[in-house]
């Protein structure tokens, strides 16, 4: 089991330096010599990644080798060969790499899926651990378990999917790439989603956002799971544990509605009490109210009006 | 003390626009509804959304004299109470539509008859809508000759549907009044066959020769709604919630001015607490290419 992977680029040196123990990457894009310095853009270039990958070899330095095949508009049909070109090279592992941004490169799935799949079970044959990257999962059959999982960290993202919110296998798949989607369209009639069961996690934001709304509560904070600012009112959910919860209310303070407590600014009342009564909830809810009591300095208001000064005259 | 900060405040000098708006610990952040966020990460020492009202007005070249009703606006509808939409149109020109979103009547302030009185002076708001219709909101839209003017002629009234959250706009002006769009919320996650089947159906975009991706955007499509619109003379998506990245491609995509482009790279570290609206409207020219004849986006003032 190799822990750790360096890539080699025998453009820019073959790897001198590096961690003797750790697994070597290359770039794999063609069958033959000429397709591969074509792609690659370097007349010679294969021959260049032989030879580093040979001399590795040599002096001990290759525990293991694992080759990325960028999958392009005109390899497909080649990928099984390069499979063959990659054993040759002693690669234990052959990554296939569907382009992300590059739509010009790009095949449809139409053509893609059949030949990766062609590939993955030419490696299988090889004894070469297959795998694959930015494919949609659902239309990969039995060797999803081959598609390694894309996190889209990009913004905007790099990947959409109609099906997203809805498929089972949406953890692991980004979808399509969203150059993708603009050359070939949303694929809705050909991706096949997994109906899923659990709901889609939705990005709410963090209560901790509201900084100074939050120290108002004093150790009650931490309950806080959502906060909620609107027009007339500041809302915050507050999980107590075990099925407990409620929701506080802060509005501007009145001499008369009616509320649990007052404090300089805010009128405090609570509701949507779960799995709390009586004297329990009145601990609790007191507790929090004099916590607010004591912490507002009148530094935070719900009038939207008071911070901004007149227009002087026209 | 909240927002008293100079920069949060002030009006800027002569000649001079003060285009970055520091956040304040009592902001409220609202998208286009005027529904309340969570911001996406600590807004502390961050940007107010109405620094790119502020920047798309210099972008623009709209002298910082005509920022004048804008900030009367604010006056009377207070910090974050009111949306503001920056539209571009084919050419270029651009305007900006402020929106009054108060459905339950919470503000006494917030009405079109009240902003028509309190306004006076600041900006003459000719077509008078009486606070007995039952809207949910009131907008207008201002240009450069607009606001040099300091008259607005046309305001639209929004009624709300019943059962589903949508409305229907009409257009009041001093002599009449016009029904003009309709639109219909979805949440994408959860109601994408209704996006879909208002996309493919349009008397404006031939379908048969546009692909569904040219007017439902995988760029963003992650967002938290989504609205489709239904105009006299094109039809329209509105995608809500949208990360300050993919505010940026939009900017880029309808290829909004450079200054105001560069304004939101450069500042887009203190953009990221944020999420923005934007609207694309479509129709299909006479050539069978899809055409884009206005785009918008949004943020509260």
């Amino acid at each position: 089991m190799i822990a750790a992977w360096r890539r080699l680029d025998p453009e820019a040196g073959s790897g001198e330096g590096c961690d003797p123990a750790a697994g070597v990457v290359v770039a794999l894009h063609g069958e033959t010599a000429a397709r591969h310095d074509r792609a690659v853009g370097r007349p010679g270039a294969f021959a260049r990644l032989a030879a580093a990958i040979a001399d590795l070899r040599t002096a001990g330095r290759l525990p293991a080798l694992a080759c990325e095949v960028s999958i392009r508009a005109d390899n497909l049909d080649a990928l099984p060969r390069i499979v063959g070109v990659a054993k040759r090279l002693g690669a234990e592992r052959c990554t296939f790499i569907a382009p992300v941004t590059d739509a010009a490169v790009m095949a449809s799935l139409d053509a893609t899926i059949p030949a990766v799949r062609e590939a993955l079970a030419r490696s299988r044959e090889l004894d070469i651990d297959g795998r694959i990257r930015h494919l949609p999962a659902c239309l990969l059959g039995d060797d999803a378990e081959a598609l390694e999982a894309t996190c889209d960290a990009s913004d905007p993202p790099a990947f959409a999917c109609l099906f997203a919110s809805r498929c089972a296998l949406s953890e692991r798949c980004a979808g399509l790439p969203t150059a993708y989607v603009h050359r070939f369209g949303w694929e809705r009639n050909r991706l096949q989603p997994v109906l899923r069961e659990a709901p889609w996690p939705r990005e709410d934001g963090s209560p901790a956002a509201f900084a100074a709304w939050l120290a108002l509560l004093g150790p009650a904070a931490s309950r806080v799971t959502a906060v909620e600012l609107d027009r007339l009112a500041a809302r915050y959910r507050v999980d107590l544990g075990r099925g407990r919860s409620l929701v506080l209310e802060l509005s501007p303070r009145t001499a008369d509605r009616p509320a649990l407590a007052r404090s300089r600014t805010f009128d405090i009342r609570y509701t949507k009490a779960t799995g709390l009564g009586g004297p329990a909830l009145a601990r609790v809810v007191e507790a929090i109210a004099a916590a607010i009591v004591a912490r507002d300095d009148g530094s935070l208001d719900l009038d939207p009006r008071r911070v901004l000064p007149p227009l002087p005259p026209a | 003390m909240p927002g008293d900060s100079s920069d949060a405040t002030a009006l800027a000098p002569a000649g001079a626009r003060t285009l970055r708006i520091p956040t304040a610990p009592a902001d409220r952040y609202f998208d286009y509804c005027l529904q309340p966020y969570a911001p996406r990460c600590d807004p502390r020492g961050k940007l107010r959304g109405e620094s790119l009202l502020w920047s798309s007005l210099d972008a623009a070249g709209v002298p910082v004299a005509d920022d004048r009703p804008f900030r009367a606006v604010q006056r009377v509808a207070g910090r974050d109470m009111t949306v503001f939409g920056v539209k571009q149109q084919e050419g270029g020109a651009m305007s900006w539509e402020l929106y009054f979103y108060d459905p339950d009547r919470e503000d006494p302030r917030v009405t079109a008859a009240n902003l028509r009185r309190e306004l006076q002076g600041e900006l003459e708001i000719v077509p008078e809508v009486a606070d007995s219709i039952g809207y949910f909101m009131v907008s207008f839209e201002l240009d450069a000759a607009a606001l040099a003017a300091r008259r607005v002629d046309e305001v639209d009234v929004y009624l709300p549907m019943y059962g589903f959250q949508g409305g229907v706009s009409y257009k009041f002006t001093a002599t009449g009044r016009d029904l003009r769009n309709t639109y219909r919320f979805h949440d994408p996650r959860a109601e994408l066959e209704a996006i879909v089947h208002q996309l493919e159906r349009s008397v404006f975009v031939d379908m048969a020769r546009t692909d569904l991706a040219a007017v439902l955007l995988p760029e963003l499509l992650d967002c938290a709604k989504i609205c489709v619109a239904r105009k006299r003379f094109a039809d329209a998506i509105y995608y809500s919630g949208l990360s300050v990245g993919q505010l940026l491609w939009f900017l880029r995509r309808f290829a909004y001015p450079a200054a105001l482009v560069d304004f939101v790279e450069e500042q887009r570290g203190d953009l990221e607490h944020l999420r923005f609206d934007v609207g694309i409207d479509h129709r299909t020219g006479p050539d069978g290419r899809l055409v884009v004849p206005k785009t918008s986006y949004y943020s509260t003032l």
